[in-house]
This record gives C-alpha cells, structure tokens and sequence, in this order.
C-alpha cells in the first residue's frame, strides 16, 4: 500500500486515572485528500483519539500508549507537538478555552508568529481566515467580548492562518448557526482539492454524510464501523443499535421501506433520496 | 477593565518596550540614591507630568489610591512607634509623639513604595503585554519565560471574565450578592471554589492549545506587533542618562550642604497624606451611601 | 408576518407574563447588542429563539432574570420591573440555566446542590422539600442524591445544574443552547424535557442553532438577525418562509428540503418531521384506496 496521509494501527491508550482503556485496538488510514468524520456518542473516546493523532496524547497529556501513529510518514511518537503543529492544525471542542491574546488579530498572528511567518504576509492570512469564518470586521475588538458561536469561528480562523495540510477539528460546528456550520464544511472541502486531509468530529450526521468521504464509528474506545459514508449510514439497524442516527432522509427512507414494504435503496443525501423516492413513486 | 494595559495615542504609549523597562529600572535606582524624603517627594512630582503625557491622571490615580493607603499607615505607624527616633516633632492624642528620625525613615519607606509604583504603573498601563514579550525575546530573554510574564498578564482578564460568569450562575441560583458583610464572606465559598475549578482547567487546556499553535516550536519567531527603537526613545533614555548623572552628583556632593528635609516637610506630608485618605474615605462612604439611597427608589 | 404574535386563542384578554417592551442593550465597549424589541411571552408557551452568531440571543435573554439591564426600555416578569428588582429575586421566577456546569457546582453532594436555591431564598424547610423532591422526580435523580457532583459523568453533571435551576420551581426556564456538543440520546433528552417543563406548567425560552429540535418542537420561533427581531410565528410558518431563513442564516432540518423537492406532497404544508412525510403519505394511500374501493364498487 502507498504512504497514506493518516495511519493508526492498533493503538490502545489508557488515561492514567480510569480503569479501562479508552482506546481500544484501533486501527484505519485517510489517503491524501480525503475527509474522515468521526461520530460516537458521549464518552466514546473521540476527542482523545483526535488528540492522539496531533501527538497530543500521550506527549503533553499523559497517558499509557501502544501501537503505531504515521502522519504523512511520519511517526508521531518521533517527533513533538509543536512540530507536528506545522503539518496539522487542531480546533478543540471549547471555543471559549482556546483564546489567549487580546485581540483578535493577534489571536490569529499568534500561531503564525511561532512559525516565523514574516509580519507583511500575516496580514494578508488574517484578513484571509477571517473572511473564511465571516469575522471581518472584527479585527481590534477583544476575544472576550464576543459570542460564543463567534468565538467558535475565531478558534477555526486561527488555526486556518496556519495553513496546515491535515486538519483535525473536534465539534467545530457546535455552536455554529447552519450558515456557519455550512461553510466550516466548505472550506474543509476547499482544502481538499488542494489535496490537504481532513479529519472532523459532530454529532450531527447530515452534514457529515454530504461532505465527509469515509466514516469511523466509535463507541466504548473501539471502531464499531468503518467505511464510505454510504457504507455505515446504510447500516441502520446497526447505527441504532449504537444509540446512533442515520440522516434524517436515510432515516425516512428505511421507515418507509418498513412502513408501505417499499424496496428503496437507502440514500443518504437530500439529491439522492429524492431521486430514489421519485423514481419509485411516479 | 479588560486588562491593566490602557490603548492611548500618546508618547510614552509609542516608546519601545525596552525603553520604559529601562524607565523602570531607572525610577527603582533613583528612589533609592535619593533615600531622602524631600528628594523623593520631588521625584513623585517629576513624575507626575509623564502621567499627563500618557493620559493616564485618571486611571493613575485610582491604582495609586492603594499605595496610598499604605503609604500612611507605615508614615503613621513608624512615626509614632519606630524605636530609631529619639526626637520629638509633635504630640497627638497626649502621648503618641511621632519622633524626627522614624519619620524620616517612615516617608522614605512610604515615598518610595509611591515612587516605584508610579513608574511600574506608568509601564504596565502603557505597553502592550505581547510587546513585552517581544521586546524580552529581542534581549534573548528565553521565550519560555517572556510567556510565562506575558500570559501572566492575559490571565488577568480571562479569570476576572470567569469570575463574573461564576458570580452570575450563582445570581441565578437564587444567591443575593450584595447582602451585607456576614452574606458576602459566607458567599466567598460559592463564588472562589468554582472560579478555582474552572481557572484550573482553562489553564490546562490552554497549554494544550498553545502546543498546537507551534509554541514551543525552534527557530525564528515573528510577531504582528512592530516594536523599533526610534529617535524619541534614545531622547528618552539620554534625558534619564542626564538625570541619573545629576543625582549622583547631588547625593556625592551637595547632600551635606543641602538641608531639605525640615520638621515641617515632614509634618505637612504627613498631615497630606491623611487628607487625602479622609477624602478617599469619605467618597468611598458617600458613594455606599448613595447607592443604598438609589437602591430604595 | 413581520412582529405579529400568535399567542393563541384568548391571547387579547389575556395577561403576558413577561412583558419586553422596546428594549435595546448596548455592551460597555459600545457594541449594540439588542435593538428596539418588543417582545410579549404568555403563561404554558414554549418560545424558541433563532438567529445567527451575534444576533443577540443571549444577550437579550440575559435580560430575563436581570442578568443585564436595558439601556433602553424595560422588561416586566411576573408585574416586576427587572431593572427594580434583585437578580436573586428575579432568579426565583426566571430560572437561567448556565452552559458549563462548572461555574456553579461546588457542593459535596447532588442533594446539597438541589436545595442551594432554596436555602438562598430562605424558605421553610417543609416548602423546599416539596420543591426539591420535585425536582428530584422530574430528573429522576433518586439513586444519586448523596453523590458528589464531580463524580459524575459530564452530561449528568449537567442535568444536576439543570435540576439545581429547576429545583426553585421557576416559572420561567431558560435554555441556552442546551443541546450543544451533545449525542443523539442527550438531544433526545432535551426535547423530553422541554415538554415535561411544558406539562408542568413552566414556559420555556430556548435558544439553540438545532434545526431538528425545533422541527420536533414545532413551537412559537422568534427570529433575531442583526439585534432585532425579524420574525415571531409559529416554526413551520417561520420555516417557509425564505427570505427570513436566508437573512438570518437559518436552515430547516434536512427532512424539510426533502419534501420541498418531492413533487407528490401536499405543498402547501411545511414538513418538519420524518413521522409527519410518512403519516402524509400514509393517509394519502388509504384515500386512494378507499377511492379504488368506491370506484371499483359503484
Ligand atoms: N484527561 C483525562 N483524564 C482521564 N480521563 C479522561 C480524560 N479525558 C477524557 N477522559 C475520559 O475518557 C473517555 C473518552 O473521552 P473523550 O473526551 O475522548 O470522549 P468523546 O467521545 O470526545 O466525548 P464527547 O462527545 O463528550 O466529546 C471519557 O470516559 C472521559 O471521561
Ligand atoms: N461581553 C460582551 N462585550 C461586548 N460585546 C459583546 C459581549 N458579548 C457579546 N457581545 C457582542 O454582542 C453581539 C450579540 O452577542 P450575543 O452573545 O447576544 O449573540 P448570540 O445571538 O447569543 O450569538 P451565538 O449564537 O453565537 O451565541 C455580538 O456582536 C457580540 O460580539
Ligand atoms: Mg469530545
Ligand atoms: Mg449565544
């Protein structure tokens, strides 16, 4: 097999207060290029296995670790954090944990600071992230006095200045109005024709199911399913199972197969299903 | 207040960095070369018009208000009970006899803690937290320190944010926080052990997030922030070069001629002091006042 | 439908509860958070607010319990004035439900946590044991009452919050954003709640950026854009109405875009649920059923 962007194999991680390890036996690649969305319900150990990926976990939040992490060849055990931070930028869950300066360019100039990027091309990669995150405008005013969903879109940006060619973002949407959790998903998508890797946790399906090209399941620290988008959303029964959802529209396909014994396929975006159900029902 | 920097268009503001750090220094070595009441008290007053230039007079004086308040309590307490004085300058009370020579120790010790805190104040309003830093890193400071000083500022805000949203959730549990003393110190545990929890994590994740920014990254850092060293901060430090010189020389040489500090200095600074604080306090009084008044309408 | 109010039958005699009268906030670094709304909310409503980031949801209904003040106009809860009144008193009608649990946990036991409101507002030992057991019940908090709250797991540690906001027995709650980073079971939950509220008798004020929510909810839905009010109608009114969702951003569920393009539906209904296509579709079958019948019978 070819270098592969991303590649866990059998990783098993284990915090140093809980019993039971939280990562348990993990193993799946993303190729160049592609977008990986990860859903699970609370406590499935998502945010920890996103972590893991950056070097975060085990080399600044400390924990028992086995198995192998590359990133773009790399091993991540190798090499730091900071370092990695060139290649992968991270957007954590709480927005409001991850700002620091006192405004909102700085907040922004502040990674690319670290990398040593001259101050006349800042400018322009701040003007840049912002308007990718619908902030413009905003530049003077402090990261304190903003909203939450705005604080949510400043996390992004600031990472976005960095230009990272893999990108991990842990529920960046989560305080996000539709508009903006629309365009997060654009701009992961742009990245993508670049060639950049994406990898983004959400608990909202619908979204993942049209932007994201392959999706890992996790529950109790194990991959319960991974696959195409089309591949796990199709398996219902099983989502269920995992106290999971599929979209609403596969969702409204499988009932109505239930419901009038209809032989739909089950499609997991609005275009698709309409095609299927119009072409059963004309 | 969203930090203890101030963003003012003036001169002090645009000095480097490194400019008024050395100001610093230079204010702390002059209060003690001139370890003498009169000279300090004329120092304070020299100070005094860099305050105006910053436009600072107001928020100046509402941070100077606390030294302030020291400052008369060591000119009170010393005064009367330092055992190094021996002769007598006033009586108060019958009895309580502030003597010459724990006085003069009192205001030296009181001018300067005055004196220090106008400069450190007159910095720290002035420059920028991450200019700081940056002006640090300049000097080969190790980047790790000149962080720890600049997030040491930018915490200030955050816990001071949170402190309000922990104050708020309690509001809404009921909690009436402007009870009187007895409720405020029984509200202390409500207020402190959540803000205490919460500062912890923040800080926490915060590290974390800075590893992700590339902070502890080798090699060349840059900043958005431009701080050059420019005409006016060589005038500035050239002006202090002049002073220092002339201190010197006044401590070296005209100290024994020079007879400033008389009994009766000492005695209005004294009696300055205190009613300047009796106005505090009767502005702090007339506002409590006030409010409970507006509280009633 | 621009600031109409659908406040149900009876709505002109009856009395508002809350009462927002032109109220405008501007922040302290001269930012206009809220401007000129008018808002009236009756007794047993369930009023969602949507609008995009910065619009001024939260900002207005940090107004609710006295939170902020209006620099402009006023706000009347229960026949009191908010700006006249002590946030604590506020607090015991309008019950303001913070998103970190953590900024108000620190007793040493979930039924330590419960009673703190009551405690503050100084009632009987016998009124705050009806109210506490209460909420106890509606929380379904029996098994957990003597552990401490840091022991729990993050979601359960909210609905202790939760229950410690209820556990006053506000008319009022007010819920900001409660669904968000939470799984498909907690969002469930969520939407089990507000209607449990509902029966019981409390309004509930909501705000939150999930569009499935309110399709389940099908409530009274304000729309903020821009600090203002744009519009105050019932969700699936609100939802049909395109120039509203494309000013404010606003997006329905995705089962909703579904039966739009669906040529075959009734298109003069908003679909908002996944079970209201198919009991469409379900009584449109046995319509035409029964018509074969009649045909092929006469
Ligand atoms: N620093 C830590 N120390 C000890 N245990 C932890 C730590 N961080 C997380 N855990 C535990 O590890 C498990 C997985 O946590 P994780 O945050 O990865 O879950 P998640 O899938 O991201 O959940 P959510 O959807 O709530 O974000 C949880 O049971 C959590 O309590
Ligand atoms: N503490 C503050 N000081 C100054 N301005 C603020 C403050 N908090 C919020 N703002 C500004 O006020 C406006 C309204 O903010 P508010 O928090 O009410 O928005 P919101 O509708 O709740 O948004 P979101 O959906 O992101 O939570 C925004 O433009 C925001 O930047
Ligand atoms: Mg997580
Ligand atoms: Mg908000």
């Amino acid at each position: 097999m070819a270098e592969q962007a991303i590649e866990v194999t059998n990783l098993t991680f284990e915090y140093p207060d809980t019993e039971e390890p939280v990562l348990k036996d993990i193993s799946f690649s993303i190729d160049y290029g592609e977008i990986l969305g990860i859903i699970g319900p609370t406590g499935a150990g998502k945010s920890t296995l996103a972590m893991c990926v950056n070097g975060l976990v085990p080399q600044v939040i400390n924990g028992e670790m086995e198995g192998d992490i590359k990133v773009k060849g790399m091993n991540v055990h190798e090499s730091n954090v900071a370092a990695m931070s060139e290649h992968v930028g991270f957007v954590f869950q709480e927005p409001e944990n991850q700002l620091s300066q006192m405004t909102i360019e700085e907040e922004i100039a502040f990674g690319m600071g670290n990398l040593g990027v001259p101050r006349e091309e800042m400018l322009g990669r701040i003007k840049d992230a912002l308007s990718q995150v619908s902030l413009e405008g905003f530049e003077e005013r402090s990261p304190l006095a903003l909203s939450g969903g705005q604080q949510q879109r400043l996390a992004i940006a600031a990472v976005l200045a960095m230009r990272p060619t893999i990108m991990i973002m842990d529920e960046p949407t989560s305080m996000l109005d539709p508009k903006g959790k629309n365009e997060v998903y654009d701009v992961l998508k742009n990245l993508k024709a670049y060639g950049m890797t994406g990898i983004i946790i959400d608990h909202e399906v619908e979204r993942i199911a049209a932007y994201c090209d392959k999706v890992l399941v996790l529950d109790g620290g194990e991959v319960q399913m991974f696959g195409t988008t089309e591949e796990v959303f199709t398996k219902i029964d099983r989502l269920h199972e995992l106290t999971l959802h599929a979209p609403q529209v596969t969702e409204f396909l499988s009932q109505y197969n239930q419901q009038f014994d209809g032989k739909l396929d089950l499609a997991t975006t609005v275009k698709k299903a309409v095609e299927v159900y119009e072409s059963a029902n004309k | 207040m969203n930090s203890l920097y101030m963003p003012k268009d003036s001169l002090i503001h645009s000095l480097d960095p490194r400019t008024k750090m050395i100001f610093v220094a230079f204010v702390v070595a002059s209060s003690f070369i001139m370890n003498d009441p009169a000279l300090q008290l004329l120092l304070l007053v020299a100070l005094f018009p860099l305050v105006v230039i910053a436009k600072l007079v107001k928020p100046y004086l509402i941070s100077i208000q606390f030294l302030l308040l020291f400052a008369v309590l060591i000119m009170t307490v010393h005064g009367i009970y330092n055992p190094i004085g021996v002769t007598p300058v006033f009586e108060i009370f019958g009895g309580l006899t502030f003597k010459y020579e724990s006085m003069v120790y009192a205001s030296v010790m009181s001018f300067r803690i005055l004196v220090i805190g106008t400069g450190a104040v007159l910095f720290v309003m002035t420059t920028h937290p991450s200019d700081m830093a940056s002006a640090l890193v300049k000097w080969k400071v190790p980047h790790s320190f000149a962080f720890i000083l600049l997030s040491t500022f930018q915490i200030i805000p955050i816990i001071a944010r949170e402190a309000k949203i922990v104050m708020e959730a309690q509001q809404a549990r009921c909690l009436d926080v402007k009870g009187n003393i007895i409720q405020r110190v029984k509200n202390l545990v409500p207020m402190f052990a959540p803000l205490f929890i919460i500062t912890f994590m923040k800080v926490h994740q915060l590290s974390y997030v800075l590893e992700c920014r590339a902070f502890s990254r080798k090699g060349n850092k840059t900043s958005l922030r431009e701080t050059n060293i420019g005409s006016l901060d060589y005038s500035f430090l050239l002006g202090m070069l002049a002073v220092l010189v002339f201190e010197i020389y006044l401590k070296l040489f005209m100290m024994g001629s020079l007879q400033l500090t008389t009994d009766a200095l000492l005695t209005y600074s004294l009696i300055g002091t205190w009613v300047v604080c009796g106005f505090m306090l009767i502005k702090f009084l007339f506002k409590r006042v006030q409010g409970k008044v507006g509280g009633v309408n | 439908m621009k600031a109409q109010t659908n406040n149900g039958e009876g709505a002109e005699t009856m009395q508002p509860y809350m009462s927002v009268k032109n109220v405008s906030h501007v922040y302290p670094n001269g930012v206009t958070a809220v401007k000129d709304i008018d808002l009236d909310i009756y007794e047993g409503e369930v009023v969602a607010i949507l609008g995009s980031n910065g619009s001024g949801k939260t900002t207005l209904v940090k107004h609710f319990n006295g939170l902020l003040t209006p620099t402009k106009g006023e706000i009347t809860v229960g026949g009191l004035n908010t700006k006249k009144e002590k946030i604590s008193k506020l607090s015991s009608l309008v019950g303001y439900v913070f998103q970190n649990p953590n900024h108000q946990t620190f007793l040493p036991s979930v039924r330590k946590e419960l009673e703190y409101g009551c405690t503050n507002l100084k009632m009987s030992e016998s009124e705050m044991e009806e109210r506490v057991n209460k909420a106890i019940e509606l929380f379904e908090l029996e098994d957990k009452l003597e552990d401490n709250p840091f022991d729990l797991n993050s979601s359960q540690r909210k609905e202790v919050a939760m229950a410690s906001i209820m556990a006053v027995s506000p008319k009022v709650i007010v819920l900001d954003e409660p669904t968000t980073g939470q799984d498909h079971k907690g969002c469930k939950r969520v939407l089990d709640l507000v209607r449990m509220f509902k029966e019981h008798g409390h309004i509930v004020v909501l705000i939150t950026h999930d569009m499935h929510l309110i399709g389940e909810l099908n409530c009274r839905t304000i729309v903020m854009n821009q600090s203002r009010k744009i519009a105050d109608d019932q969700a699936d009114i609100v939802f049909s109405h395109k120039g509203i969702m494309k000013e404010a951003g606003l997006q329905p569920p995705q089962i909703t875009s579904f039966a739009n393009d669906l040529s075959n539906l009734d298109s003069s209904k908003t679909y908002l649920t996944v079970d209201s296509i198919l009991s469409w579709i379900k009584e449109n079958k046995e319509k035409k059923e029964e018509a074969v019948q009649i045909g092929s019978g006469s």
